[in-house]
Formats: C-alpha cells, sequence, structure tokens
C-alpha cells in the first residue's frame, strides 16, 4: 500500500490516541513561581501566553497522530480518532471489522501509539493507585501495578477479496472482535471474558489454541483475569505486558499484530512468568485469543485465526 | 414513505429525540427562539481574570455551575443534561435502560491547572515545584479522584452508566469535527444492524485559560472584543476569527423501523453522512478544497440524492478568513451556479464555535431548520466578501421550504464530514 495513493485515499483509519505531551519545564516554572505572585491568575495568563508552543500544544490534540499520518502517508478515505485508554483500542479494531464485514469499508489502518515516560501520565495512573513501584516484576507475579510501556501498532485490515484481487498476502483472519463496559461490581470482569470467551469459542473447542492478554498489573482486573484463565486450564497464556510494559490504547492493536506474527511461525513465543500461570508450549497453534482488560474500565477480546 | 429498507436497502435513521445548550441558554425552545430573534450569547469572560489576554470574550456556559472550574466536569454536567432532553423527548426505553449504544464527541481530556495546583499543594514542596513532586503527591492515596475525573473514558463511561447505553461507549475526537462524527458512528452502527436505537452526544466546556490563549496563538480567535456580541463575523469581509464557545446536543437515532414500530414522532431523518480526510497541513485545507468538495460530494451521494435536492446550508462558517474562504470554495465546487441561491447561514455568528460539540449542536439546529421551516440568520454580515457571494440570511431569520439540508464540519487534523438531514424519509 505504501506509496499507492488510489488505494491510500479509500483507506479507513481509525486511531485509538490518548493526548500529546506537555512542556513540563513551563508547567513546573508556572506552578513553582504563581503562588509567589501578587496576583496568581494573571500571571498564570501572562506566563501561558508567552511560554506554550503551538507546534507541542497541537500535539495535544488526540486527533493530530491521525492526522499526522493522513500528511505523512496519504491516507484519507476517513479518519477517525477514539479516545478512552484500553477500551478505545478495542472499539478501534471493532468498528474498523464491522464496517468491512458489513460493507462499508474494504480496507482500514487501525491502531494507536503509546509514550510511557510521560511524567505526567505516570503521576496520573499513580493518583489511581494503578502503578507498579520497583521492583519490576512480570504481570502475574505482582501484587499489583502496572508498568507502563512505549509502543505503538497498526494493522492493516482488508475484506478478503479485496486483498486477493490486489494479489496482498493475508497475515492472519481477525474472526471477531468484542467489548464489554460495567462499573465493575466485584466478578464482573471475569463473568465479562466468560461470556466473551464462549462467544468465540461456541463449541468449547480448545485444541491449537493461546491467550495473549493483555494484562495490565491493575487491580482487582488483573486478579479477575487470572482467575478466568485458570478455567482454560489446558490453554497456554502470554502476556505482554511482562515484557514491553503496558501502553493503554495500542495494546490490544499491538497484541493482535503479536498474535498475527505468532500464527503465522506456527509457533508461540517463550512465557515470561514464574508464578504458573503461563508455561512452556510448543504445540501447534491455529487460533488465538486476545484479550483486553483495562485497568479502570473497558472489556474486550479478539479472536485471530491462521489463514487456511 | 416505504423507507423501512431505503437507499441500498439498508435501514433508514431517524432522529426521535433532541436535546441541546449553548450560551444562548438550556432546550431546544430557548435557543430556537433566540436563534431566530438573532440574539448572541458571546459575552466578556468572567470565569477567570482576562488580564494580558488578546482575546476576552467567549460563549460560555456560565448558567451551569462547576466550582472549582474543570472543563471536563462542565463537559459532563451538560452532556447529561442535553441527553435527558432527548431521551425525555423520544419516549425511548425506560429510565437508566436506553436500548442502544452511545457515541460521544468529547474534547481530550487533559490533567487541568487546578488538578495540578491540589496536587503542588500537597506535595509540601516549599521553594521550587517540579513533577516530581506532583508525583510524590498523587502517589500518597489523596487524589485518586483525579485519576478518574482525568481518564478519557470517564465522561462516556459517567454516561453510560446513568443512561443504561448497551456495549462499550465510544469517545471520539475528530476535532471541531467531532460532534459530526459521533452522530456518523451512530448512523453506520444502526445501519449495519448492530442496533435499532443510538445515543449520540457532543459535548464541549473548553473555555478555561490554558485553551484560550492556544488558540488565541494560532491567531484563530476574533480579538474583536467589543462589543462581545458582534465579534463572530462569518462570511463578512471584516471577520476576524472565531469566537470560543461551549455547548452540548444530544440525538436519540433509531431505525425507521424501530421508530414506526413503537409510534414514536419521528423529527428527522440522517439521510447521509460524507466523509474525507485531507494530507495537506495539520490546520490548513488543501488550497483546491479537493477534500472538503469530497466530503460534501459523499454525504450528497450516500443519501441518494444530488446536489439540486439541497435547499439549505448550515456551514462549518467559523469566521476565520481561511476556513470561510476554503468552504466557499468547496461550495461553489460542489453546487456550481446554485451556490449563489442556496440559503447557508452560520449558527456561529451568535452561539460562537462549540469545539467538540459543533457538529451535533448544528445538527439539532439544522433539525430544527427543517421541522420549522425557518432559517436563521447569519448575524453581524454588515460588511459582505465580494470573494464569498453566498445568501447567508444576512442578519434576520426568513421562512423557507426545506427538504434536504446539509451540515459541514471541518476540524484541525484534516477531518471533513458532513451530514445531510431531511424533513422525511425518501
Amino acid at each position: 500500500m505504501k506509496g499507492n495513493a488510489e488505494l491510500l485515499a479509500r483507506t479507513d483509519m481509525i486511531v485509538a490516541a490518548g493526548g500529546g505531551e506537555r512542556d513540563v519545564a513551563v508547567d513546573a516554572a508556572i506552578l513553582t513561581n504563581k503562588p509567589k505572585s501578587a496576583n496568581p491568575e494573571a500571571f498564570l495568563n501572562e506566563r501561558l501566553m508567552s511560554d506554550l508552543r503551538p507546534t507541542l500544544f497541537l500535539a495535544q490534540l488526540s486527533n493530530l497522530l491521525a492526522g499526522n499520518i493522513s500528511i505523512v502517508h496519504g491516507v484519507t478515505g476517513s479518519s477517525r480518532t477514539f479516545m478512552g485508554e484500553e477500551a478505545a483500542g478495542v472499539d478501534a479494531v471493532r468498528v474498523a471489522l464491522a464496517r468491512i464485514e458489513a460493507g462499508q469499508s474494504e480496507l482500514a489502518l487501525v491502531g494507536g501509539s503509546h509514550n510511557g515516560e510521560r511524567e505526567d501520565l505516570l503521576l496520573l495512573y499513580d493518583a489511581g493507585g494503578h502503578m507498579l513501584h520497583a521492583p519490576f516484576q512480570p504481570v502475574w507475579e505482582r501484587r499489583s501495578g502496572m508498568v507502563l510501556g512505549s509502543l505503538g501498532a497498526f494493522l492493516v485490515l482488508e475484506a478478503r477479496g479485496h486483498a486477493e484481487a490486489r494479489n496482498a498476502k493475508p497475515l492472519a483472519r481477525l474472526a471477531r472482535v468484542l467489548s464489554e463496559r460495567s462499573a465493575r461490581p466485584p466478578g464482573a470482569v471475569s463473568a465479562a471474558l466468560t461470556r466473551m470467551w464462549q462467544t468465540l469459542t461456541p463449541h468449547g473447542a480448545r485444541a491449537g489454541m493461546a491467550v495473549i492478554s493483555g494484562a495490565t498489573g491493575a487491580q482487582p482486573a488483573t486478579n479477575e483475569e487470572r482467575a478466568w484463565l485458570k478455567s482454560l486450564a489446558e490453554v497456554p497464556v502470554r502476556a505482554t505486558g511482562s515484557r514491553v510494559g503496558h501502553g493503554l490504547e495500542p495494546q490490544f492493536s499491538m497484541n493482535i499484530a503479536l498474535a498475527t506474527l505468532a500464527l503465522g511461525r506456527e509457533k508461540l513465543f517463550p512465557p515470561a512468568d514464574s508464578s504458573g500461570v503461563e508455561r512452556e508450549y510448543e504445540g501447534p497453534l491455529e487460533r488465538v485469543a486476545v484479550t483486553a482488560v483495562g485497568h479502570w474500565r473497558g472489556e474486550g477480546m479478539a479472536l485471530v485465526e491462521a489463514v487456511t | 414513505m416505504a423507507a423501512a429498507g431505503g437507499n441500498n436497502g439498508r435501514p433508514v435513521v431517524v432522529v426521535t429525540g433532541m436535546g441541546v445548550i449553548t450560551s444562548l441558554g438550556a432546550g431546544k425552545a430557548e435557543n430556537w427562539t433566540k436563534l431566530t430573534a438573532g440574539e448572541s450569547g458571546i459575552h466578556r469572560i468572567t470565569r477567570f481574570p482576562n488580564e494580558g489576554l488578546k482575546t476576552t470574550i467567549a460563549g460560555s456556559v456560565d448558567f451551569v455551575p462547576v466550582e472549582p472550574f474543570c472543563s471536563t466536569e462542565l463537559g459532563e454536567r451538560m452532556a447529561t443534561m442535553v441527553a435527558e432532553e432527548a431521551i425525555g423527548e423520544s419516549g425511548i426505553g425506560s429510565k437508566s435502560d436506553f436500548p442502544g449504544p452511545l457515541f460521544l464527541a468529547v474534547a481530550p481530556v487533559e490533567i487541568e491547572w487546578p488538578h495540578r495546583d491540589v496536587l503542588a499543594a500537597g506535595s509540601g514542596a516549599n521553594d521550587t515545584v517540579g513533577y516530581g513532586d506532583l508525583w510524590r503527591a498523587s502517589a500518597s492515596g489523596r487524589f485518586r479522584a483525579i485519576h478518574e475525573r482525568c481518564q478519557f473514558a470517564s465522561v462516556a463511561e459517567h454516561l453510560a452508566e446513568r443512561f443504561g447505553t448497551k456495549g462499550s461507549p465510544i469517545s471520539v475526537s475528530t476535532a471541531c469535527s467531532s460532534g459530526a462524527s459521533a452522530i456518523q458512528l451512530g448512523v453506520e452502527a444502526i445501519r449495519r444492524g448492530e442496533a435499532d436505537a443510538a445515543l449520540c452526544i457532543g459535548t464541549d466546556g473548553s473555555v478555561n485559560a490554558e485553551s484560550l490563549i492556544r488558540f488565541s496563538l494560532l491567531s484563530a480567535l476574533s480579538t474583536a472584543n467589543d462589543p462581545p456580541q458582534a465579534a463572530a463575523k462569518p462570511f463578512s469581509k471584516n471577520r476576524d476569527g472565531f469566537v470560543m464557545a461551549e455547548g452540548a446536543a444530544a440525538l436519540v437515532l433509531e431505525s425507521y423501523a424501530a421508530a414506526t414500530a413503537r409510534g414514536a414522532k419521528i423529527l428527522g431523518v440522517l439521510a447521509g453522512c460524507g466523509e474525507m480526510a485531507d494530507s495537506f497541513h495539520r490546520t490548513r485545507s488543501s488550497p483546491d478544497g479537493k477534500a472538503i468538495i469530497g466530503c460534501i460530494r459523499n454525504a450528497i451521494a450516500d443519501a441518494g440524492l444530488t446536489p439540486d435536492d439541497i435547499d439549505y446550508i448550515n456551514p462549518h462558517g467559523t469566521g476565520t478568513p481561511e476556513n470561510d474562504k476554503m468552504e466557499y470554495l468547496g461550495v461553489s465546487s460542489v453546487f456550481g451556479e446554485r451556490a449563489r441561491s442556496i440559503p447557508i447561514s452560520s449558527n456561529k455568528s451568535m452561539v460562537g464555535h462549540t469545539l467538540s460539540a459543533a457538529g451535533t449542536v448544528e445538527a439539532v439546529f439544522t433539525l430544527l431548520t427543517l421541522q420549522h421551516q425557518r432559517l436563521p440568520p447569519t448575524i453581524n454580515y454588515k460588511v459582505p466578501d465580494p470573494a464569498i457571494p453566498l445568501d447567508v440570511v444576512p442578519n434576520t431569520a426568513r421562512d423557507a421550504k426545506v427538504r434536504h439540508a446539509l451540515s459541514n464540519s471541518f476540524g484541525f487534523g484534516g477531518q471533513n464530514v458532513s451530514l445531510l438531514m431531511s424533513r422525511e424519509p425518501a
């Protein structure tokens, strides 16, 4: 697709994104000097008028990631940005797939990116009590807490007939994407995962199946996901948060991309866990369920299948 | 009106409930009365001091109190109010049980200055304050509410919980076309057969010092502060920028079949949606108008109509020199000679630019225009721009026959969305 203006001009884009970075030095100088000022609010106006940089604050618009993709790559069929942490990442893929299945779209670019080293975001998740403080541990070995990761992942989703007509090689089949929400009374996460799993695997077949989990380490969500995974005893599990950290919006599209790569190699990548949730698996790989349980809200699941 | 199957055999999407808040007031009745009377909601900002600012006016919604002020909180409260109005009018579902998904256009959520001030005070730092101090305070467990308030998902989450919408709520941002995108997502979901109904809301409470200063530094805002009511001058030769404003609007969308089956009153039809992204520049349209032209044409084609069918245009019409020039190029390219005679009036001349909410607010106003067969004016039109020869319904409302109307929304990041609304199902 790269450089193919005709294809890119009818590619539908859904980006899942948060906001852009702030100039933390400007913020710190204001916070230091504002209380000492005779008129703190006038001081804030004055500093912002002189210190804000248009190039930086434009990037704080969530949709400017999509805007830059349009400019750099020429993707212009449509452009939508979903906001809302992990759930936005799930719904971006779900809606892109639904549009293709319904004939509203033939070709889509979907995904996002995340910078995990922003002080303003680290403190926000810490305010919610969701961060792991040192030392580092894999997701399933933690009592509680996320480790943020910097990562980006985009998927090209395409109607099979459209892909075959242009001789593009299908890498995997995205069979289904589901999402749910609740205010998360105790047990709601496990129940949602159970419901979605039953929808994705109606006949209960688990041979050649693995789970790539987006577990964050935040609680109680991760404990509920761990309890649900125990009910799938023989299905191998991998939590990518243990290896690359948690990237919020794009974690789900990244995990679908990793599932696709594993299916293409017919081999699951090794475990990173000594708690017993993840175990060695050398068997065949035909289908991968990708989970996404948001650190605060939102539950999702995708089924990715090897192309036959 | 055998419209259940509609264009291309897909469900026809109708509107059965609407709610709106702007600086003119709360609710459809007050807004429509003032809008057709040519009243302006733009006023001097009193929410924060205006020392050192080039622009000191806005269409802020000061009658919904939020103390201490928080833009996301105001956005959520206005969204709640318009959703109650829209659901109440439609009579759909039951209390806290809306039978469909939520699509919300909302401004990107940020940690705001009052949050930083609280964390700075809580850190106990006495000489210099850095992010390390804020972080230390945040990790104390005393500021959990800031985490929840500043999640991008939080407004939609609270609305979904309150109104009992179904499934995962979607918060969309396409900058100043977000409100139209939320409606477009709802239309598409109903057309796919995923739902018989959708709740589409746009809301924006962004008039705080930093947001105002950002737009000011981009030279996007009018600086004609005196008198405030005369600042927004879309399509005028002396237009000098948009006026920042707040507001919210909600639409209950339903499939025609579901609405008629329950005997709901149909307020209008969401007949078509068009979109085309621009790859030219982050804040400017391609000089050839390609994406704007394509977007309008896509909406008309999506509705199964032709340009000759369009009786009225509710433009993006911000009153910036650039937008109005490019929108004229787009409209004149699509409609040709007819462009001079199709009435096109900018609500933003009266309510300002409600940013993320604008597409939804203006969709409600367009549907009210169809319902009342009366065109709200473009006020402050004293100095026509000879380069923009359009019938802008200057200064005074007038009656007209309107079957099909187009509403444009354009945003930073190359976003362009057009909605086509009709009075009755085709």
